[in-house]
């Protein structure tokens, strides 16, 4: 048998991620963990999305709920054109960094601790190994939020064909800022997934050390006011200003998120390349 | 013959603890390399060190030039590392060709080298099944079958054979056996026959330190021969032994196990007066074995 030439860091960081999407699809945790998402989703459109976009669609309820959501924060809400995506973007930016960082714990972690990672590190790279599985877990977050997308914008073509366009455009400006919104919680399990040896206990050290950092640094800020500079490092800091904008504007506050990414992952490949396996 | 396995003074250390202490050896390629030695002597800590898995706290290793764990390694060297598992999510053919993926096989073609390795433990009929549904004899197979894949030069087996019955782990020496002129093996085992069986050298670590590097069949004009034999209680064949010509020295490192020491210059058929002694004697022998065991020849004093 001739020797093979390996693939380059590249196709490797390919290769494995497009295994990310063989572990979700075609194993039975994958796929239970799709059906209860979409089992979760299917009552939050049902029950919620659908009802609420009915009334936000009554003649004159917008104005008045305008005052009431200006109250709590959420007067631009009401902004969105299609009344169906104004409810799907208020639950997809709450739920959806909850679910990211459930979903992408497991990157590194269990394979460590099961040893699987030694029979990677002697064909791949570990950088080939981290980014490859962080892409994996960035498509398949793609592909949840397309998924969600699709059945968003077939409701509001089910209700009124006549929004196409506007729908259209709702989904893909919301589509792009809520890739941008996974992006530093999926780099944050990453790092936390790398850390530790199992996803559970990665999820738990994740809530913890995001919770007591934003009660440190207000803390701090109070004590010294530039210190509130440093609640930049939490993700989700931008979700309060992007949850107040609209349309193409809401990319201004992209900065944000795609830093906190490439800190996230310089911090997550620094404990990869260190650790001992 | 090409070096590939070199070591200077290398250390490894965990917290107070010294697992390695300043190891110096050069390993060639060629006939299959003994890892051996008692536990905590240190050899998981040498193999995870080849491997890349963990780095030294002080000296230099390389493998065929490069560091452990370098790209330029991928798909020339690979190993079995004790302990560590298949992902029980994902069926054995699937595991397998993602790994031979990674080493530059096609989707078609890893799905076949998968195979391959497979038929090599004899586990063709696994290739489907999911690494929970395997006893765990058959788990390790598959273990070794993963670092078979594609066309290494150097093979690291930790423990191969632990926890497989006398059959198989048959099997596996006879495999290493026939593929010991395809690539260089570096085995771990606490079994000394089996050692004894594949290995040329042998490479002795006890406390972190190597005691032994040696090939395992000297070639000094001191000889020694190991008959393993019953004898009634009452008689003690260790003089009659000394009076063969040339023999220098006998001595019984444990029970029907008589070691002879001799010049083979003086006395170059000793085997057959031996032999001849014994029958004269009436004794009925059951091995004889030109030189020592492995087990005698790491662990006796003589």
């Amino acid at each position: 048998m001739e020797s093979l030439k390996p693939p380059s860091t590249l196709a490797s960081i390919g290769i494995i991620a497009r295994f990310e999407l063989v572990r979700l699809f075609q194993t039975t945790r994958g796929l239970l963990s799709i059906a209860a998402f979409a089992i979760v989703w299917y009552f939050i459109f049902k029950e919620l999305i659908y009802r609420a976009a009915q009334w936000v669609s009554v003649p004159g309820f917008r104005e008045s709920m305008s005052d009431m959501f200006g109250q709590i924060g959420l007067a631009n809400l009401l902004q969105w054109p299609v009344a169906e995506f104004v409810m799907f973007w208020l639950f997809a930016l709450l739920l959806f960094p909850i679910l990211t960082v459930m979903i992408t714990a497991d990157q590194t972690s269990s394979d460590r601790s099961r040893g699987t990672l030694r029979f990677l590190t002697l064909r791949a790279t570990r950088d080939s190994i981290f980014f490859g599985r962080f892409l994996g877990q960035l498509i398949i977050q793609c592909l949840l939020i397309g998924g969600l997308l699709l059945a968003t914008f077939a409701m509001a073509m089910w209700n009124n064909s006549d929004n196409f366009s506007f729908a259209l455009t709702s989904a893909i400006i919301m589509g792009t800022n809520l890739l941008i919104v996974v992006l530093p919680f999926t780099a944050m399990m990453a790092f936390f997934s790398a850390s530790v040896r199992s996803s559970r206990l990665a999820v738990i050290v994740a809530i913890i050390c995001w919770g007591f950092s934003l009660g440190l640094i207000n803390y701090l800020a109070m004590k010294i006011p530039p210190f509130g500079v440093l609640i930049n490092i939490l993700p989700g800091t931008q979700l309060p200003d992007l949850i107040q904008a609209n349309d193409w504007a809401t990319l201004k506050h992209a900065w944000l998120p795609l830093l906190q990414t490439l800190g996230f992952l310089l911090l997550g490949r620094t404990i990869v390349q260190r650790s001992s396996l | 013959m090409s070096l590939i396995v070199q070591c200077n003074d290398l250390s490894k250390q965990f917290g107070s603890k010294h697992a390695l202490r300043g190891l110096d050896f050069e390993l060639y390629e060629g006939a299959p390399i003994a890892l051996v030695g008692p536990n905590g002597a240190g050899k998981t800590t040498l193999f995870s060190i080849l491997c890349g898995y963990l780095q030294p706290t002080k000296g230099e290793v390389t493998l065929f030039g490069h560091q452990p764990g370098s790209s330029a390694l991928f798909g020339k060297v690979s190993a079995l590392p004790q302990d560590a598992q298949l992902d029980p999510r994902f069926a054995i053919a699937k595991q397998l060709g993602f790994y031979a993926q990674l080493q530059g096989f096609s989707k078609k073609a890893a799905r076949a080298e998968a195979e391959r390795v497979l038929e090599l433990v004899e586990l063709k009929e696994v290739l489907d099944e999911k690494p929970g549904a395997l006893s765990h004899g058959m788990r390790k197979r598959v273990t070794i079958a993963q670092a078979l894949i594609g066309t290494p030069k150097l093979v690291m087996l930790d423990e191969p054979t632990a926890g497989l019955d006398p059959r198989n782990a048959r099997n596996i020496r006879q495999m290493v056996a026939e593929l010991a002129t395809e690539a260089t093996f570096i085995i771990s085992s606490h079994n000394l026959n089996e050692l004894e069986r594949l290995s040329q050298t042998v490479l002795c670590l006890e406390h972190g330190k190597i005691s032994q590097h040696s090939a395992i069949s000297s070639k000094s004009s001191t000889g020694f021969l190991t008959v393993q034999m019953d004898v009634a209680d009452t008689v003690d064949p260790t003089l009659i032994f000394h009076n063969l010509p040339g023999v220098s020295a006998v001595t019984k490192p444990q029970r029907s196990e008589y070691v002879l020491q001799y010049d083979m210059n003086e006395s170059p058929d000793l085997d057959l007066q031996l032999l001849r002694c014994i029958a004269e004697n009436g004794w009925s022998y059951h091995q004889l074995i030109k030189g020592k065991t492995l087990e005698e020849q790491l662990f006796s004093n003589a």
